[in-house]
């Protein structure tokens, strides 16, 4: 993994349209600011896995109960 | 056009109730055409919401691209008051924006065997544009829980009437 050390205020590109600001450290926390296009989505990792595997659970939602709704 | 699915059998899906999702579904990004299913089809089989005496619908969501794909799903506006899911403006973009007449709002659920798991995902509801006939699943600004256990909810609700 590539590592960057970047001082408040300044920013990383990746890619030409993707642009991350470090706004602001406090211990170990990081505020960052994100200028993105629009049909870039961003997410919080932990967020976006959560929703990945409850939508995977959704689609195995069982026969039965499947058969007992629908009718 | 014809399909064969897992959960519906082999069903007709008029071309124009096809329902396109630019981005696929969260972690599915090569699942991109749908029909929404009435649990019952049948009139113009537009699935609404649910149903005046409060009964409480559920419909599908086919993949058309795969007979294997199927999300049951539900309408929390209608059931929850509080329910005000907010969404940048420019997320919408790729379906043609939000008109609210124009607009369906559905959310995944959940339907595990122990029926009393039964769940919906409150935080990345499927915005769909009847108008372009297109669907996105949005991630929405507010603190909602992506597992909203329901099973008490829906037995108020069926004791209501």
């Amino acid at each position: 993994m590539l590592a960057l050390t970047r001082k408040k205020g300044e920013s990383i590109m990746i890619g030409d349209n993707v642009e991350v600001v470090v706004i602001s450290t406090q211990g170990d926390q990081v505020k960052l600011g994100i200028l993105a296009p629009k049909n870039v989505s961003v997410h919080r990792k932990e967020v976006y896995e959560q929703i990945i595997q409850e939508n995977a659970e959704a689609m195995q939602n069982v026969s039965a109960s499947v058969d007992g709704i629908r009718k | 056009m014809r399909i064969n699915t897992k959960n519906f059998g082999e069903i007709e899906i008029d071309e124009s109730k096809i329902i396109e999702f630019p981005e696929g579904i969260l972690g599915l990004p090569d699942k991109k055409r749908f029909a929404l299913l009435n649990k019952v089809q049948e009139g113009d089989g537009d699935a609404d919401a649910n149903e005046p005496d409060g009964r409480v619908t559920i419909c599908w969501l086919q993949s058309l691209d795969d007979g294997t794909v199927s999300f049951a799903l539900m309408n929390m506006l209608a059931l929850l008051p509080d329910y005000n899911p907010e969404v940048d403006d420019e997320e919408l973009e790729t379906i043609g924006g939000f008109v609210p007449e124009e607009s369906l709002v559905y959310n995944i659920a959940v339907i595990p065997e122990n029926i009393k798991e039964m769940r919906v995902n409150l935080k990345a509801p499927l915005l769909i544009n009847t108008e372009t006939k297109r669907g996105k699943q949005i991630v929405v600004n507010n603190d909602y829980p992506i597992k909203f256990y329901i099973f008490d909810l829906l037995q108020d609700k069926a004791g209501d009437n």
